[in-house]
């Protein structure tokens, strides 16, 4: 018989994604270190048996209920991958032992591909970190007496494994907010219209810059390297508009969603999904320089990053998931609404997505023998060329999946940021 | 290091070309030296090679009991003393079950849509091959295939609501529509010669109706559901004029009859 601890039920921003998941919509990102020597196969797996233990929340395998998908224990073997060409490609647990994520290598670089089901990024890259911790370890070049905070020896924190919604929304008191605010805006945003390559294949360009010419470039608009590089990719968007759709009654707002980390605000735990979206919408008619996008997008930063406005969206989340008629519907039914609504009011809500992870901290014993980070988030049929950037060792990875041909996006940004003064050095898979 | 003289940047030494703007490095400046890429150069996606070689035979066992249970069935059959006859019946079911359950397994990409389609011309098919083969001619089947080949076109056009903003979509869509009834209406109570005359007169309505849904569909501030509102009243519409003109045509009267609990 099952007992409670064999198994999780999804956590409150996860249960979407089984809905939504495709063979055009991976909901699954990357996380990649790369060290300064060659991985090996072998040891690699072992590191990866050895904290098979320590994260028990992603070590599982997805089942279906009658009414809800929930996360089993898995006790398959665990597998690596060499890598392909095509970075994020879709995870099929089937051919996965059934585990939701994927550890690849090439060269010196290891590799996560993630289902978002598991966790978010900041869980992905605390797994992966403790990975190449532990497998430096294995090859002794880290001590063993060499302890990190997610050690493979320790027994997992309840608190790691917990859903941080349903926490902190049983401490807070809900915020009642003076202005409306709903869920989904009636306005639809500017989609990239080019079609998906057939060969379903995903590019990636990274471009690798300087945190500092970053900072020196924000600090004329008086703006932050998100803020920047998501200004830099609303613009590319507005000038694919205006190049895609003549006439200007049909434009639609351009407007880009920037994950939040929501642990920066509550002293929470869990290596689970605990991240909440913001999104900035700027009218292109309204808008006549750069400076006025930024500055649209430092008001829509500054309403919606409020601990008022984000504990209401955390409250507006857990009820949606309790909500007692869609918890009584089954799984077929109400999979079916999910994606209707994710199809039609969800997605539409945003034209692309600039997610930062910021700067990888590594422990003194990791940082010697890793030379890059890298971070990408998996193109989907909505979001044909999503952005994603991370910092490490005073440098910054900018990196644009797509599954389309053309590269007006990442092209735009880049030279922009080459015309800023930015040193960028570009890496594809191309 | 080589730099993208259009762009700007400093390109891996990998880069034979921009991977911004396609334009090619300098061949003295490019490296041959393929060592330091960042990603492996093969392009098999082993996963789903394996999905779709499982999936292939998959569809083969089905494909093959279809086959073998089609020859048992002739064989039995011949064996009767009231000679070949009811294994043609039984081997229209198996095409039928094959094209609905079986062919979908070879196919590399199915949606909904495209089953719901295969499946609905393999049903029709099956009725008039029933037909044919228990009468001899086409009888009753006429009915039921019409009404599945106007329920085909209604569920087509939901199906299409993404992609028929656009005005050429819709007009084409519309007529298509708009024939299949006349047709339709032509050779269940009509007669032959009368169809292009009746079809032709349904297609000027129908052309002015795809304008003003194109301009309502334009106007409507939520899309999917201002869409679906336009469509069923478009084929309520619809179905009054094709009533109407197939009235004054083949009764020589012009009075509202069988399209009133459709359009109400």
């Amino acid at each position: 018989m099952k007992t409670k601890s064999d198994w999780y039920s999804l956590d409150t921003s996860a249960k979407i994604y089984p809905a939504i998941e495709s063979r055009t919509n991976p909901a699954l990102y990357r996380m990649a270190i790369t060290l300064d020597e060659e991985v090996d196969e072998a040891d690699l797996l072992r590191a990866l048996n050895d904290l098979k233990p320590r994260f028990p929340s992603i070590n599982v395998h997805m089942k279906r209920g009658l009414f809800w998908h929930y996360l089993e224990h898995n006790k398959q073997p665990l597998l690596v991958w060499p890598e392909t060409a095509s970075p994020c490609e879709r995870i099929y647990p089937e051919f996965n032992n059934g585990y939701l994520y994927k550890v690849k290598f090439f060269k010196k670089t290891i590799s996560m591909d993630t289902f978002h089901v598991l966790t978010d990024g900041f869980g992905a890259m605390t797994f992966l970190k403790t990975l190449a911790h532990r497998y430096l370890q294995i090859r002794g070049i880290i001590p063993e007496t060499e302890k990190t905070e997610y050690c493979y020896l320790d027994a997992p924190a309840p608190e790691e494994t917990e859903d941080a919604f349903v926490k902190v929304a049983a401490q807070k008191e809900k915020p009642r907010l003076d202005k409306d605010r709903s869920l989904f805006n009636a306005l639809k945003s500017f989609k990239i219209p080019t079609r998906m390559l057939s060969t379903a294949e995903n590019k990636v360009i990274t471009g690798v810059a300087s945190t500092e010419d970053l900072k020196q470039a924000a600090k004329e608009y008086d703006a932050t390297i998100t803020q920047l590089i998501a200004a830099l990719y609303m613009e590319a968007m507005m000038h694919l508009q205006a190049k895609t759709i003549r006439s200007k009654n049909d434009h639609r707002p351009v407007s880009v969603q920037i994950p939040v980390n929501m642990r920066n605000m509550y002293p929470i735990k869990s290596l689970r999904n605990f991240s909440l979206f913001m999104v900035a919408p700027v009218d292109p008619r309204k808008v006549s320089s750069f400076a006025d996008i930024v500055s649209a997008i430092q008001d829509g930063m500054k309403n919606q990053m409020s601990e008022e406005y984000l504990l209401a969206m955390i409250f507006e989340n857990c009820e949606l998931a309790a909500n007692p008629v869609l918890t009584h519907v089954p799984l077929v039914l109400k999979n079916l609404v999910i994606r209707y609504v994710a199809n039609t009011q969800g997605e539409t809500q945003y034209s692309g997505t600039v997610s930062n992870l910021g700067v990888v901290k590594l422990e003194d014993a990791l940082r010697p023998h890793v030379t890059d980070v890298n971070f990408i988030l998996a193109p989907s049929h909505s979001e044909k060329c999503p952005c994603s950037m991370a910092g490490y060792d005073g440098k910054v990875y900018i990196t644009f999946s797509r599954n389309t041909k053309e590269t007006d996006i990442e092209r735009h940004v880049f030279r922009r940021l080459v015309k800023m003064g930015v040193h960028v050095k570009i890496r594809s898979n191309e | 290091m080589p730099y993208c003289v259009n762009c700007g940047v400093e390109l891996s030494a990998y880069h034979k070309k921009c991977p911004l703007c396609k334009t090619e490095v300098m061949p003295s400046i490019a490296s041959e030296d393929i060592e330091n890429t960042d990603y492996p150069d093969y392009r098999v996606n082993t996963v789903s090679e394996k999905k779709r070689i499982r999936r292939i035979i998959t569809g083969s066992i089905l494909s093959i009991q279809c086959v073998v249970y089609g020859i048992i069935s002739i064989f039995i059959d011949l064996l009767t003393p009231q000679g070949f006859g009811w294994s043609l019946i039984v081997m229209a079911s198996l095409t039928l079950v094959w094209f609905g359950v079986a062919y979908p397994f070879f196919r590399k990409r199915n949606t909904f849509f495209r089953l719901f389609s295969y499946d609905c011309l393999a049903v029709l098919a099956y009725l008039i091959l029933l037909n044919i083969i228990i009468d001899g001619r086409i009888s009753w089947s006429q009915y039921t295939s019409f009404s599945l080949l106007v329920l085909w076109v209604i569920i087509s056009g939901i199906f299409l609501t993404d992609r028929i903003r656009k005005f050429l979509p819709i007009t084409i869509y519309y007529i298509f529509a708009a024939l299949i009834i006349a047709v339709g209406v032509v050779v269940l109570i009509g007669t032959q010669p009368l169809t292009i005359k009746i079809a032709s007169w349904i297609g000027f309505p129908v052309l002015t109706l795809s304008l003003v849904s194109y301009f309502a569909i334009r106007s409507s501030k939520n899309g999917v559901w201002g869409l679906m509102t336009v469509l069923l009243s478009d084929l309520a519409i619809m179905s009054v004029v094709a009533d109407l003109v197939t009235r004054y045509f083949l009764l020589s009267e012009f009075e509202l009859g069988w399209h009133s609990s459709s359009a109400r």
